[in-house]
């Protein structure tokens, strides 16, 4: 008996001091992060805690964003009017995210409100009380979340994509859950999830901005209130693409087909080949740049799309940013291509994405753009860490990869990067032959059989005829796609996420 | 609920210690340079960040396309702008080297085309903005390709995004007139069939010249070397005598105007959008600050319609508005999506309430605080790079005249008083002035 409890509070201490290492300094102190910028009286906090959906239970898919919703629907001391009015007067700005590994508590304020704004923020970080008059209310604006990915042609094949490779995975489920399982979340689900993971060795605490000393010993003293527990695991393992899989998602009357091609790969932060496939991606169709192959000869050469783009690792937002957030790590990745060509394009389009890929795995970057790429990711790295809260972001992100230095070594790691060194990573992590594609069409049964037929459409915009591309034309109409009808699965858009 | 009265008191102790925000004055040293060839040039130095930001402003937009069959040519033109010269054919080779954020947006009244890069950089950048806006290669090939990633644009926002449709349904109900009635994307038509590249060199003819360009420049560099490169590389660039484009000016409206639309599929939920004709970009005009404070009144988190429809009633999921900023007078919006089941109906009569009320009771001082103190700090927090500070400066030039103006918003807004408001809400919000349209669900 004796010896049993001795094993348990061996265990337990192990646990604390694996725990403590991941976030808390030696002494057990937790550690802020700080990014100081005087001069713009502006101050800006960043809570990162592990608990993002991926840490959601079976059945219960959603949660996660649930309890991050409820945080700021009432405290000890403030209920969620008073906390709409008072950020509102202080002109204070607070948001909870959560991504599929993390959820990110961030506030800004201006510096003469700073002790308003911090009774707030830390209350719904400490005290949040999970209201029950607000538990039906969330459950409501948390089905709303569900039903706007499904309206939104872009964030529905994202999403089912992000799924469709990691079925079976934590990672395969919407952050905001499915209808049912939202459904049957309860208060004490949320209370149960708060106090799973709200420990003080699974929070990440950063400042950034103009502040002092003496907020930074405030934000660790409080927040050490927290007690400190066993941290959970992602558990599951993810499941690689065999062959060509095809996911197609009917919506009526769609004029342009949405499609991502890609798969789950090894490269995280951690390898040393993530920064050769840095510049490999860049070659091939880095986000809204266009300096890129796929962008080059999808839209430059022939217009068929506004934009064609790779990721090495997943890119949350949409819209103008070209700089992915850093505020949401994985620690698995997943490589994929992103187009949206007219349907009659469809086609060719992932002929051309999937001959680009296959282009780069076999023959590697080009040597004359070598140099070019490399310049390009070192020189527009500045922008990545501009602001105060994008700089607080990234060191927050590389303290949670474990990845010291990411930011202070950026440029050497880049130039270090050689011709070889992209050629045996591309070749390594692309496998264009075990890809998922997925893509939003009007008629599944239509689409299968054009794809599987022998023809291969291109239609050029406005009657523009660029005879200087018949050959090229031709090499990517004769890609061969290798697909069989056993590959597709036809999903209507309405079904989703059930 | 002695629990209860204990957490009011803390509540309002803290609002009663809350203050009008203060957030310091703008404080940007602003540099203007005219040029002989009458290119604008405003400088902004910031030596805290390793980056600058350098802007081409056109004073150009939608608003410039009067010729019928012929819109979407200035969104096409900044597209266009893309291509290469002969000195410098592939623009992306060009500045590449250098990890620039480039890029360019076209909107009702101006065209911007911005780099943002390390400032040691800028003279290059300089070369090549100077080179692509005086020597643009046109040929008829390039532009009936580049149509292609237009249409692709036009189709992706406007006819596969539900609200994208809807807003250019509204410009055109809204708008009977005047130019802010068509697309800043142009129509289909136009684009399909209409537009050729010798409208595009028209253009470029008649637009793109210096009295037409505002550069700005914010950020890491030295502003007399900055503009030396500037006058080297933008002297031979020729004045061209300014146009005289007729806008129509859009008549008064004098009855309510209602449509509704249905959309492709049933997998949305309705949407909304009220809009009230209102006053032009100026913020010496009561009128405009007046309607930007309602928008904050109304909008913010804790707003009215926010608080009653969002929060309280849980019938919509998102509604904003604002006052526009547009150089002619633009529109006060107010745009919903509507949680399923719920009737737009009813959310039209909750809206239409909350606007009367403005015009029939004074909004409180402390709602009026609350208002200023979001605009003033939205402003402030801007000011956090380079990017956002050309911007800022480029636009209140552009659409204000003076860049001045920064330095006066604080006053201007501070001088609202709810009787202003209470006045300008009546002169707008009336039933007559008013367009609504509204998209449903298929089935």
């Amino acid at each position: 008996m004796r010896s049993k409890w001795l094993k348990a509070i061996l265990l337990v201490s192990l646990i604390c001091f694996v725990s403590l290492s991941l976030f808390c300094g030696k002494t057990g102190e937790l550690e802020v992060i700080q990014v100081h910028k005087p001069g713009i009286p502006v101050v800006y906090f960043e809570v990162m805690i592990k608990a993002g959906s991926a840490y959601d239970p079976l059945g219960k898919e959603g949660l996660a964003y649930f309890t991050a919703e409820l945080l700021d629907r009432g405290t000890e001391s403030f209920s969620r009017d008073e906390i709409d009015e008072l950020l509102d007067f202080i002109s204070a700005r607070l948001s909870v995210e959560v991504n599929k590994e993390v959820m990110v508590i961030s506030g800004t304020t201006l510096k003469e409100n700073l002790d308003k704004f911090y009774q707030v923020f830390s209350e719904i970080i400490l005290k949040p009380t999970f209201p029950e008059d607000q538990i039906e209310k969330t459950k409501l604006d948390q089905l709303d979340a569900i039903e706007n990915t499904r309206q939104r042609d872009r964030s529905l094949v994202r999403e089912s994509f992000d799924n469709f490779i990691h079925r079976g995975h934590p990672y395969g489920h919407l952050v905001c859950g499915n209808e049912s399982s939202v459904n049957s979340l309860s208060r004490q689900d949320a209370l149960s999830f708060y106090h799973k993971h709200f420990l003080k060795n699974n929070i990440l605490l950063g400042l950034a901005g103009d502040f002092d000393d003496g907020l930074v010993q405030r934000l660790r003293e409080d927040m050490s209130a927290l007690n400190v527990g066993q941290v959970p695991e992602i558990g599951g393992e993810i499941q690689p693409i065999v062959g060509r899989k095809v996911l197609l998602i009917e919506k009526e009357k769609r004029a342009q087909t949405q499609f991502r091609i890609g798969h789950p790969f090894d490269l995280t932060r951690h390898s040393p080949d993530y920064f050769p496939m840095l510049v490999a991606n860049a070659q091939l169709g880095k986000h809204r740049e266009s300096i890129g192959r796929l962008y080059k000869t999808v839209r430059m050469d022939r217009g068929l799309c506004y934009g064609a783009y790779s990721y090495i690792e997943h890119f949350e937002q949409f819209g103008w940013g070209k700089l992915a957030s850093p505020n949401c790590p994985r620690e698995a990745q997943y490589f994929s291509m992103w187009t949206y060509p007219k349907s009659v394009n469809a086609k060719f389009g992932m002929k051309l994405c999937l001959k680009e890929m296959t282009d780069l795995a076999t023959n590697g970057i080009p040597e004359d753009k070598l140099e070019f790429m490399k310049s390009f990711e070192k020189n527009q790295f500045p922008f990545q860490i501009e602001t105060p809260q994008r700089k607080l972001a990234h060191m927050m992100a590389e303290k949670y990869y474990g990845t010291y230095g990411f930011v202070d070594h950026f440029e050497s790691d880049v130039e270090r990067v050689t011709k070889e060194k992209i050629d045996r990573a591309a070749r390594m992590y692309l496998s264009p032959e075990n890809v998922a594609i997925v893509a939003l069409v009007s008629d599944g049964e239509e689409f299968i059989k054009e794809v599987l037929s022998d023809q291969t459409v291109i239609e050029y915009p406005s009657q523009a005829d660029p005879t200087a591309l018949k050959e090229e034309d031709d090499q990517i109409k004769a890609f061969d796609l290798k697909l069989t009808k056993d590959d597709f699965e036809i999903v209507k858009a309405s079904e989703l996420f059930k | 609920m002695k629990c209860q009265r204990i957490l009011s008191f803390a509540f309002c102790l803290l609002l009663l210690t809350a203050l009008p925000v203060r957030a310091g004055s703008i404080d940007l040293d602003i540099q203007k340079t005219v040029l002989d060839n009458g290119l604008t040039i405003l400088t902004c130095e910031d030596h805290s960040v390793p980056t600058a930001s350098f802007q081409t402003f056109m004073n150009v937009g939608s608003r410039d396309e009067v010729k019928p069959g012929k819109t979407g040519l200035a969104h096409i033109f900044e597209h266009m702008m893309f291509r290469g010269t002969e000195r410098y054919p592939d623009y992306d080779e060009a500045l590449g080297h250098f990890g620039p954020e480039t890029n360019a947006y076209t909107g009702e009244d101006r065209t911007v085309y911005f780099v943002n890069v390390k400032g040691e950089y800028l003279e290059k950048v300089i070369e090549v903005e100077a080179d692509r806006v005086q020597n643009l290669i046109f040929n008829d090939q390039t532009f009936r390709t580049e149509l292609g990633p237009v249409k692709e644009e036009r189709r992706m926002g406007d006819v596969e995004d539900p609200d994208g449709f809807l807003w250019c349904e509204f410009t055109q109900i809204a708008y009977l007139k005047h130019t802010y009635h068509h697309p800043v994307i142009g129509f289909e038509e136009d684009l399909e069939k209409n537009i050729q590249v010798e409208d595009g060199l028209e253009f470029k003819q008649t637009f793109y010249s210096p009295g037409y360009a505002t550069i700005v420049v914010a950020g890491n560099f030295d502003t007399p070397q900055v503009l030396e490169w500037i006058k080297t590389y933008y002297a031979d660039w020729e004045r061209q005598p300014p146009q005289d484009i007729p806008i129509p000016a859009e008549p008064p409206q004098t009855e309510e105007r209602v449509k509704e639309y249905v959309w492709k599929d049933d997998l949305i939920t309705p949407k909304l959008i009220i809009g009230y004709h209102g006053p032009e970009f100026d913020i010496m005009s009561d009128d405009f600050c007046a309607l930007k404070l309602i928008g904050e009144i109304l909008f913010l988190k804790s707003g009215r319609l926010t608080k009653r429809l969002y929060t309280d009633l849980q019938m919509v999921d998102y509604i904003s508005g604002r006052m526009q900023s547009q150089k002619d007078p633009g529109m006060f919006t107010v745009s919903t999506n509507l949680k399923r089941g719920k009737s737009l109906q009813e959310i039209k009569k909750i809206v239409f309430e909350e606007i009367d009320k403005l015009t029939r009771e004074k909004v409180s001082e402390e709602e009026l605080t609350k208002g200023k103190n979001s605009v003033k700090a939205s402003m402030f927090y801007r000011l956090n790079r380079p990017f956002s500070v050309a911007s800022l400066i480029g636009r209140y030039h552009l659409l204000g005249g003076d860049y001045n103006l920064l330095f006066q918003i604080e006053d201007r807004y501070d001088s609202i008083t709810p009787e202003i408001i209470q006045q300008v809400a009546e002169k707008t919000f009336k039933p007559t002035n008013r367009t609504v349209v509204s998209l449903v669900p298929k089935g």
